[in-house]
Formats: structure tokens, C-alpha cells, sequence
């Protein structure tokens, strides 16, 4: 705004010279019309003067010889009236008639001039009544002329008309001098006004050309300034990039390492689940070893006994007899014929034990079946159940209040993988010590499936409500948890459009509420 | 045979575990057994048991605080820990509240089974030959450090070995009051230190070098049973924690970081122990166990019988040096 107000104010003065140089033109185009007028009167007053004075003369003459004297006299009226009314007009200023136009005329304004007017006051003024009375004498009637006026005015006009006449021919020389100077002064003022013109007109153009190169040189460096911000903004750009790289790795590591922390827990409860029916089944196959070993024994004494008794062979009968005896006095002390047959019993189910563990896991990890389908939530629950006894176990009491059937499209192993999640939170609720409650339940509502898994554990404090499913959000020490487990949860809770919800109170306990669509509108990813 | 059979009792919430179990040590105990913690301690105030063992994770009651009740009821009964997938937690808690004499962990060996009850048997009449009411036998009562340990000022020591002088600096700060304290950096130098003047505790890290603290601790404890081991670690390695219990009978399995109070009070503690040991030498299990059945406790890797070798060195150097010395 500043720089246009500059360029502003060289146009007004611009145009104040343009409108000067007009004006100036007008004012001079007036002024020497009004000095033409002046010199058309002065010349009149001239001419008025003598064609006065000439035919006084003759008056004086023609009454001298009496002939008509009435023409002249009127000449010389009209010339000495006319005469007075531009002397007088040139004095005091007004409006003069001749030849039937009108003449403004002003006192001269310029002292020489003004002089000669002056002059020509004092000359004509003495007898300007005098003369005015003679020429309003009656022509008609010549001895109306006063004759003595006559006489002293025709010697007066006589002896003054020297004068009179250089006064006014030196008024008319005077006026034109005047003109010549004004115009003079006038076309300096021109001339001056339009060399001011060309100077503004110049110095606008350096000033736009400079200001002009200066905004190009600003531009210039704006622009300089813009690629080195962009390039700036590039780098900055690249650094972003490579710190969300970083970021994105350190994730996918979290991410990687809250799975491992899942899978090494899944591990470690399978471990503990296989660990007790293999110790048995391991211990019972010794056990069934060493007790056929006995009952092997046995056998064998006794067929001893058998054969020796079938050949007739007695001299050693009662050593053989004690031997055998011997030999069943441990099977019969302890009952090991029907003691072995409950061990296999016992193995056997440790078998069906180990079976079942296994294909509980295949039904927790579904890795046949990593895709999208029909699942029972009842069925992943008690897998997640299976995974996570080791931590429930010595801690808390599972009570299960279960829909039948409740059949959800749904990803089975991600939701297992939530449950046990869950799970595992809620034994870890439960203080040492104390012997909590677990309690599960599903159910099916029209659209929407519902579980719930509760806990009696401590609870979470209100200002961490917010915050449990927030990433990398965890209470645990560091090092033994990675704060992705809630959040994976959620995450994958909202990929099957479903949500999770919290509500818990300190000491009290938490329950976790997760609601599933029973059918997925568009395919989940 | 003839002999009248010893009672044991087994713990575990696996009614099949006790099944088999049972049906395995039948031939040579009177074998109790208890599907909960709460059980087993009302059997333990019955029978005059010789050896409990527990399963660690049971409902309700787990199984090192059974074993720790235990200890309370009758103390002179030898207690074996049976462990599945090693718990961490709950093992370092064991070592350090339990005072237990052997970890087993599943599936177990028949084998392994038998040797450990019988061993345990052993200690156990051992024990109690020596001292005729088992109640007075108890190997240490860490809560209650033995006053004398104030009158008798700096006549124990305690060494330091594998730290940095300034990650032990408060622990330092704690003790040195009370007690003569040397710090190694390395195992040869704390073998020569030990040399020098045998020592009360030694507390130690299991990670320095490429040496096996273990076989270093090991190889200190066969020349001076009497000295307490404390392990004061970083590393939380269940591993190592049986194998500092089965091995070595370690006082104590601490993990960094520990506070000072703590700190102090469990080498009161382990003083006092040394002091019991040293008056009482056969209340010492690992001792006891070394002299009975030395095939069954942990055999000797070669590097600490090196480390031996390396001790009785140092010994040998200092005795010729100082003939007069202390011996």
C-alpha cells in the first residue's frame, strides 16, 4: 500500500501540471482577448480625442465664418463624450459602448500604465465639465454656444492635444509591451510546467523501474528462499519418512514381540497342560515296567514250579516252592495284577488328556482355517480357557454362564487370541493370594452377539479407564509388558465391526463386554 | 525290609500325578497324599513325615508356600519342589522363602525320584541323630538374625564378586558396619581373597567372564561348606536359580535392584546361618548330602574342579608364604 501511495502522489502532481499548463492556456487565451480590447479602446480614445479636437476647430472656424458648424459639432460631441466615458472607464473601471458592443474595461493594473492613465485623468479632468457643457450646447442653434468656452477650450484642446495624444499613443504602446511581457511570462510558466511534467513523468518511470527491479530482485530472492524451503521441506520430508519407517519397524517389532509375549504364553500354558499327563503317563509306563518285571518273574518261578511238578523232578520242589511264593509275595501285597491294569487305565486317560489338549490348541490357533467363517464364540472361549489354566488356575475359580450355540462370522483365531487376552488380564487382576472368581458369559441378542468376562480383581482406577486401549498404555514394569495387548484387542475387535467396552471399579473388579455383529455386512479384513 | 518303612507325602492337585507317584514309591515308604496345600499341612501335623514334596502350581495354595508352611510345622522334614514349565517367579520366590532341598521338574524320571527320596531320607535320620528333637534343628530362622552378630563386631566378613565398585556401592554403605567387606572383580581374585581369610558370605554375580559363577560358588562351598552364597543378579534365570538350589543350596537368589534395608537384613541373615553352620556343620543339607551320597548331588563340571585346583593353589602359595598364618 506504501509504494502505491508513492505512485500516487507523483500522478496527482502529474496531473496538477497537466491541468496547470491548461489553465494557464485558458487564463492567457482570456487575457489577451481582455488586452486586445484594451488596445481596441485606447485606440479609440485616441482617434475620440482628435476627431473631438479637429472639429472644435472647425466649429470655432465655421462660426467665424458663419457657415453651418452643426455637423462638426456633433462630431465633436460624440468624439469628446466618447472620449470621457474610455478615459473614465480606463480610470475607475466599467463598461464602455462602442460601435454598439460592450467593453469591460479595468483600471491598468501594472504602475506604468496606470501612470499614463493617471496622466491622462489630470490632464482631461480640469476641464471635463467644461468641455462636457460645451458639447451639450445645442448645434441647432449656434449662439447657444457659449462663445468665450468655445474659445478657451478650442485653445486648450489645443495647446493640451500634444499632450493628450502621446499619452494615449504611449498607452497603447504601453498595453502592447504589457501583452508581449505577460505572454512572455506566460509561455515561461508554460514551458516550465511542462518541463515539471517530463521531470514528474521521469522521475515516476525511475521510480516504477526501480521499484519494479527491486520487487524482481525480491521476487527473486523470495524465490530462492521458496526452493531452499522446499528442499528443506524434501529433506525434512526425508527424515519424516525414514522416522516413520523407523517408527513403523518399531511397531511391527511391538507388534511382533506382544505376539511372541502371546505365543510364549500360550506355550508356556500348554507346556504346564501337557507337563502333568506326560509326567504321569511317563511315570506309569516305569511302573508298568517294573511291574511286569515282577509279574514276569513270577511266571517264570512258577512255570519252574510247573515243569518240575509235570517231570517228577521233587528234590529241589521245596527251594522252588519258596521261590515262587516268594515271587508273588509282592504282587499280592500290593495287589500289582489289578494295580497295573488301573495304571494303564490311568495312562490311557492321561493320553486322552494329552489328545484333547491338542486339539484344543488346533481349535485356539485355527492355523488350518486363518479365514473368515462361522465360529462358536463358546468353543474359543474354553480354548482360551485351556491356554491360559496354568495363569487361572491357582487363582480364580471359572464360572461360565454360556448361550448354546453362539455362531458368529468372525476371524476364530484373532478373537481367540482377544480372549485369552482378556483372560490372562483377569487372572492377573486377582491379588496373590486371594482366591478370585472368573466369570464368562455369552449370549445372542437379534443382530448382535454379546460375551462378557468379568473378574473379582482389583480393578483399574478411573484415569487409566480411557487409556487401557490406548497403545503402548500398560501399568505392568517395564519389560513385562509391551502395552499392545488391549490395543490389539480393540483393533481386532473393530475389524469385525463389533466393539469393546470396559467398565470397572477399584476392588471390585472389571468386566470387559465385547459385542459382535452375528453376520458382517461387508467382508472384514 | 524288616525295618519300618519312612512316610512321605506328595502334594499335587493331579489326582493321577498322585496316583503314579504313588504306585512308584509304595515298595519302600508310607506314602501320604494331598490334593491340596491345606491337606498336606494337616498330614505333616499327624505323621512324622520324612520327605514332602509339592507340585508348585495348585489352586489356592502354590506350591512353595506350601513347602513354606512346611518348614514351619516341621522343620526337619526335607521339602522337594516338583515344577512344570519353569515359572520364574514363583521359583526365585521359592529359593528364597522355602529353603528348598531339590527341585524336580516334570515329567520326571522314575529314577530321579527314587535317588532324591532316598538321599532325602538319609539326610533326614543324619539330621536327627544329631540333634534328637527335630524342632530345635531349624537351619536358619531368617526373620529373627541372631543377636550376637552386634556384639561380636567385624569378626564376619562379607566379599563381593563380578561388580563395579559403584553398582555396589549403597549395598556397601549398608553393610560395612557391621562387617568386614572385600571386593573382587574376578574369580582368581576372589579365590585368593578366600584364601587369605576364609570368609562368612559371599555375595555374587553370575555373570562375569566367560566363567560359570555356579562352578566358582560350588568350588568355594566343597573347601568351606560353612560359607554362605547369596546371589545378587540381574539376570532372572529360572534355570540357574534350581540350578543354584539343586547344586549349591544357595542362601539367597536376589535380582536387581535391591533395597539397602532388604538388603542388610538378608545378610544378617546369612551370617547368622554361617554362624550355625560352623557350630552345627550337619545341619548343613548340601554338606550332609555331599557326604552321603555324593553321585547324587550335582557332579562336579570340569571348571570348577579346575577353580578347586586353583583354590588349594592359592592356599598352598599362602601357607608358604606365612607358615605361621592363619590356616
Amino acid at each position: 500500500m506504501q509504494r502505491y501511495g508513492e505512485l500516487i502522489i507523483y500522478a496527482i502532481i502529474f496531473f496538477a501540471l497537466v491541468a496547470s499548463v491548461f489553465a494557464l492556456n485558458i487564463y492567457l487565451a482570456r487575457q489577451s482577448e481582455k488586452e486586445a480590447n484594451d488596445v481596441f479602446c485606447a485606440t479609440r480614445l485616441q482617434q475620440a480625442w482628435r476627431k473631438a479636437q479637429k472639429n472644435l476647430a472647425e466649429v470655432q472656424n465655421n462660426l467665424m465664418t458663419g457657415s453651418a458648424t452643426k455637423d462638426n459639432f456633433l462630431a465633436f460631441r460624440a468624439g469628446i463624450q466618447t472620449f470621457d466615458s474610455i478615459v473614465t472607464a480606463f480610470y475607475f473601471g466599467g463598461v464602455v459602448t462602442l460601435d454598439g458592443m460592450d467593453f469591460a474595461l479595468t483600471k491598468p493594473e501594472d504602475p506604468r500604465s496606470k501612470r499614463i492613465i493617471n496622466d491622462l485623468q489630470e490632464m482631461w479632468s480640469p476641464i471635463k465639465t467644461e468641455m462636457l457643457n460645451l458639447a451639450r450646447s445645442n448645434p441647432d442653434d449656434p449662439s447657444s454656444i457659449n462663445q468665450d468656452l468655445l474659445f478657451r477650450m478650442v485653445e486648450y484642446a489645443i495647446t493640451r492635444d500634444d499632450a493628450i495624444l502621446d499619452a494615449s499613443q504611449a498607452f497603447i504602446v504601453k498595453l502592447g509591451e504589457l501583452s508581449q511581457e505577460r505572454i512572455a511570462r506566460l509561455q515561461f510558466f508554460q514551458v516550465a510546467a511542462l518541463i515539471g511534467i517530463v521531470v514528474v513523468f521521469l522521475a515516476m518511470a525511475i521510480r516504477v523501474t526501480i521499484s519494479l527491479r527491486k520487487k524482481d530482485a525480491l521476487l527473486r530472492r523470495r524465490t530462492e528462499q521458496i526452493i531452499e524451503q522446499r528442499d528443506a521441506i524434501a529433506k525434512e520430508k526425508e527424515k519424516v519418512d525414514a522416522l516413520l519407517k523407523d517408527l513403523q519397524a518399531t511397531q511391527a517389532q511391538l507388534v511382533q514381540s506382544e505376539k511372541m509375549a502371546s505365543l510364549g504364553q500360550m506355550v508356556a500354558g500348554l507346556a504346564h497342560e501337557v507337563n502333568t499327563p506326560l509326567g504321569f503317563v511317563r511315570g506309569n509306563i516305569e511302573i508298568s515296567q517294573r511291574n511286569h518285571r515282577i509279574i514276569s518273574n513270577a511266571l517264570r518261578e512258577h512255570d519252574k514250579l510247573r515243569r518240575n511238578l509235570e517231570s517228577g523232578e521233587v528234590d529241589e520242589l521245596e527251594r522252588i516252592l519258596l521261590e515262587a511264593k516268594e515271587s508273588m509275595e509282592k504282587i499280592n501285597d500290593y495287589q500289582l495284577i489289578e494295580k497295573t491294569d488301573k495304571v494303564f487305565e490311568e495312562s490311557l486317560q492321561g493320553i486322552d488328556r494329552l489328545q484333547e489338549l491338542v486339539a484344543n490348541l488346533k481349535n485356539f490357533s485355527r492355523l488350518d482355517e486363518a479365514v473368515f467363517k462361522v465360529a462358536d464364540l463358546n468353543e474359543g472361549l474354553d480354548s482360551a480357557l485351556m491356554i491360559a489354566n496354568n495363569v487361572i488356575k491357582h487363582k480364580a475359580t471359572v464360572k461360565k454362564n454360556y448361550a448354546p450355540n453362539c455362531l458368529v462370522e468372525c476371524y476364530p483365531a484373532q478373537l481367540n487370541q482377544v480372549f485369552l487376552n482378556l483372560l490372562t488380564n483377569a487372572a492377573q487382576a486377582i491379588e496373590d493370594g486371594k482366591r478370585g472368581e472368573i466369570c464368562l458369559s455369552t449370549a445372542i441378542n437379534g443382530e448382535w452377539a454379546t460375551v462378557k468376562i468379568s473378574d473379582n480383581g482389583k480393578g483399574i482406577p478411573k484415569e487409566h479407564l480411557n487409556k487401557i486401549f490406548e497403545p503402548f498404555f500398560t501399568t505392568k514394569p517395564v519389560g513385562q509388558g509391551t502395552g499392545l495387548g488391549l490395543s490389539i484387542a480393540y483393533k481386532i475387535i473393530e475389524r469385525h465391526n463389533g466393539a469393546i467396552d470396559v467398565e470397572s471399579e477399584v476392588g471390585k473388579g472389571s468386566t470387559f463386554t465385547i459385542k459382535l455383529p452375528v453376520k458382517q455386512k461387508k467382508k472384514a479384513n | 525290609m524288616s525295618k519300618q518303612k519312612s512316610q512321605v507325602l506328595i502334594v499335587d492337585d493331579e489326582p493321577l500325578v498322585l496316583s503314579s507317584l504313588r504306585n512308584l514309591l509304595e515298595f519302600d515308604y508310607i506314602v501320604h497324599t494331598a490334593e491340596s496345600g491345606r491337606e498336606a499341612l494337616k498330614i505333616l501335623t499327624q505323621f512324622p513325615i520324612k520327605v514332602i514334596m509339592s507340585d508348585q502350581r495348585m489352586p489356592e495354595m502354590m506350591g512353595h508356600e506350601v513347602l513354606s508352611e512346611a518348614k514351619r510345622i516341621s522343620p526337619a522334614t526335607i521339602r522337594i519342589l516338583l515344577t512344570g514349565y519353569s515359572d520364574l517367579e514363583s521359583i526365585i520366590n521359592s529359593v528364597n522363602a522355602g529353603e528348598i532341598f531339590r527341585y524336580i521338574s516334570k515329567p520326571w524320571k522314575s529314577e530321579m525320584i527314587l535317588s532324591v527320596f532316598k538321599l532325602g531320607v538319609q539326610i533326614y535320620d543324619r539330621l536327627s541323630q544329631f540333634a534328637p528333637s527335630p524342632a530345635s534343628m531349624t537351619s536358619s530362622e531368617p526373620t529373627k538374625p541372631k543377636v550376637h552378630i552386634e556384639v561380636d563386631e567385624k569378626s564376619h566378613s562379607v566379599l563381593f564378586v563380578g561388580y563395579e565398585d559403584d553398582e555396589i556401592k549403597n549395598l556397601v554403605e549398608q553393610i560395612e558396619k557391621g562387617y568386614e567387606v572385600y571386593k573382587s572383580q574376578s574369580i582368581d581374585e576372589a579365590l585368593r581373597q578366600i584364601a587369605r581369610k576364609p570368609v562368612s558370605v559371599i555375595v555374587s554375580n553370575v555373570n562375569f567372564g566367560q566363567d560359570n559363577a555356579l562352578d566358582f560358588l560350588n568350588a568355594v562351598k566343597s573347601e568351606y561348606p560353612e560359607v554362605v552364597t547369596v546371589i545378587l543378579t540381574e539376570v532372572a534365570d529360572a534355570n540357574l536359580a534350581i540350578r543354584s538350589i539343586n547344586e549349591l543350596n544357595v542362601f539367597r537368589y536376589l535380582i536387581k535392584p535391591v533395597s539397602g534395608d532388604v538388603f542388610r537384613q538378608i545378610i544378617d541373615n546369612a551370617v547368622s546361618q554361617n554362624q550355625t553352620y560352623k557350630e552345627k556343620p550337619a545341619s548343613n543339607l548340601i554338606h550332609a548330602a555331599k557326604q552321603i551320597a555324593p553321585e547324587v548331588v550335582a557332579s562336579e563340571s570340569q571348571s570348577e574342579s579346575a577353580l578347586r585346583l586353583k583354590l588349594r593353589a592359592a592356599q598352598l602359595a599362602l601357607s608358604k608364604a606365612k607358615p605361621s598364618g592363619l590356616g
